[in-house]
């Protein structure tokens, strides 16, 4: 089960390429092209919408 | 830190498992070749690790090209095919490959490593879209990434998956799709016969790794595109020498036009010593007793196989899905993969423990190869051990 504070690399241990296919469908879905260098700094869903927030100015809906 | 301890910290805890157990599964120390038998440390062991399928790498016919290449164009050609030139066999072994499989042309490189990363490198660009198995082999993700690409990883073998990123992705200068034929972790093959359908349809540039499908499926040993009736494949194809060709290197085939482009342009072939003539050699005549005796050695294959995949299944050990000549007993904990693999080696067994990050966490296996020459009391004795190590150690197989 994936909660807002999961972890992505230590609970579900992705890799490089799971984090290109998360990046990939956040693309798809709110056409928001996340920079691979950013998506480093992130480790769960909150801090993802923290990023998109700070620096891509996303707005919580 | 000192200069000496600065990357040890990478592989800490395999490291203090290493010590624990007393015994590395890697980089064996073998006084043999890569035979159904290996010498180590004085003591033979069942060889379940190699990947010389066919046992060609020690095939009388294939030793004497090689020793004939060695008289007639000494050990190496010390430079660049492109500066320094190509042996006469050389155009020879790339017609024997295109034959064999149908294509066009093709070009030899000293590994498949290098030819999966050059030929990317050299036929991708920054504008262009890959998009690729997400379990694809590390010299193919290597190569996308540093095309600077965009990449779209599919699902592995999902053909929903990929087809869904397709009709999402237009626009791009040009679109690949990029997969291998066998999954050599645990042995599943692509459905390529739909990936090649489906490019023609959508315009992709289909690119496939056959190095674990090449003289070990299609009814002939053709490898992946006579496993799935594909002629006239109009797609790039790559695949290793090295592996149930029983020689060493790899190539690429594909048009005229794109192997022109290929043979100019790539840098890994144009700043690489070319392969070593006696290389060049051992293919063509490992080509030559897969065409001739292909059909009967992967039939002895299947048949090996099914008896210790079917042999380790009624057992109750948990196999993962192969259709392939690949069987991996799953293990689970590094710990518990590492030991299974010790255990078999006391046993007089060499197999291939896959761990994190080769494989998902507490998700490792134990890999063999059922080659064509191991007989059905080898593979009882394998089963046996497999039996036996349970009974003694219950908690490494829950």
């Amino acid at each position: 089960m994936i909660g807002i504070d999961t972890n992505l690399r230590k609970d579900l241990e992705i890799d490089s390429l799971d984090a290109l296919m998360i990046m990939n469908d956040i693309d798809d879905e709110f056409g928001i092209s996340i920079d691979e260098d950013d998506f480093k700094t992130v480790n769960s869903p909150r801090e993802i919408i923290a990023l998109l927030k700070s620096k891509y100015g996303i707005d919580e809906p | 830190m000192s200069l000496k301890d600065k990357f040890r910290f990478q592989f800490e805890e395999e490291d203090a498992l290493v010590n624990r157990l007393g015994f590395n599964p890697y980089y064996q120390s073998l006084a043999s070749g890569a035979d159904l038998y290996v010498r180590i440390t004085g003591k033979d062991y069942l060889n379940l690790a190699s990947n010389n399928y066919l046992a060609l790498a020690r095939h009388p016919e294939v030793i004497d090209a090689m020793k004939e290449a060695l008289d007639v164009y000494g050990a190496s050609m010390c430079g660049t095919p492109v500066a320094c030139g190509k042996v006469d066999i050389y155009q020879e072994a790339v017609q024997s490959i295109t034959r064999l499989l149908g294509m066009e042309d093709g070009v030899l490189y000293p590994s498949c490593y290098q030819a999966n990363m050059a030929v990317v490198g050299t036929l991708v660009k920054a504008e262009d879209l890959v998009l690729v198995d997400r379990n694809a082999h590390s010299s193919l993700i290597e190569g996308i990434r540093a095309s600077g690409c965009k990449i779209r990883p599919f699902r592995h073998n999902d053909m929903e998956h990929l087809e869904e990123l397709v009709k999402k992705t237009p626009g791009y200068r040009n679109r690949f799709v990029v997969t291998e034929s066998v999954f050599s972790t645990e042995g599943s093959i692509a459905p390529f016969d739909a990936i090649y359908r489906l490019a023609l349809e959508r315009d992709l540039v289909p690119m496939i790794d056959d190095s674990h499908g090449i003289g070990v499926i299609g009814r002939t040993g053709r490898g992946i595109l006579e496993e799935k009736n594909i002629s006239g494949y109009a797609g790039i194809y790559t695949a290793s020498t090295g592996k149930a060709l029983g020689v060493a290197g790899g190539f690429v085939c594909g048009s005229y036009q794109a192997v022109e482009y290929i043979r100019y342009a790539s840098s890994g072939l144009l700043y690489s010593t070319a392969i070593p003539p006696s290389l060049i050699a051992g293919t063509l005549k490992a080509l030559e007793i897969v065409a001739r005796d292909g059909s009967r050695m992967v039939a002895a294959l299947a048949q090996n196989k099914a008896y210790l995949y079917s042999g380790l299944l009624e057992q109750g050990f948990q196999l993962l899905p192969s259709e392939a000549n690949i069987c991996s007993l799953l293990a689970g904990s590094t710990e518990a993969t590492f030991r299974i693999s010790k255990a078999l080696f006391e046993r007089g067994i060499l197999t291939t423990p896959f761990i994190y990050p080769s494989v998902a966490k507490n998700q490792g296996v134990i890999r063999m190869i059922p080659r064509v020459d191991l007989n059905e009391a080898r593979m009882d004795h394998l089963i046996n051990s497999f039996v036996q190590i349970r009974a003694q150690n219950p908690e490494l197989f829950n």
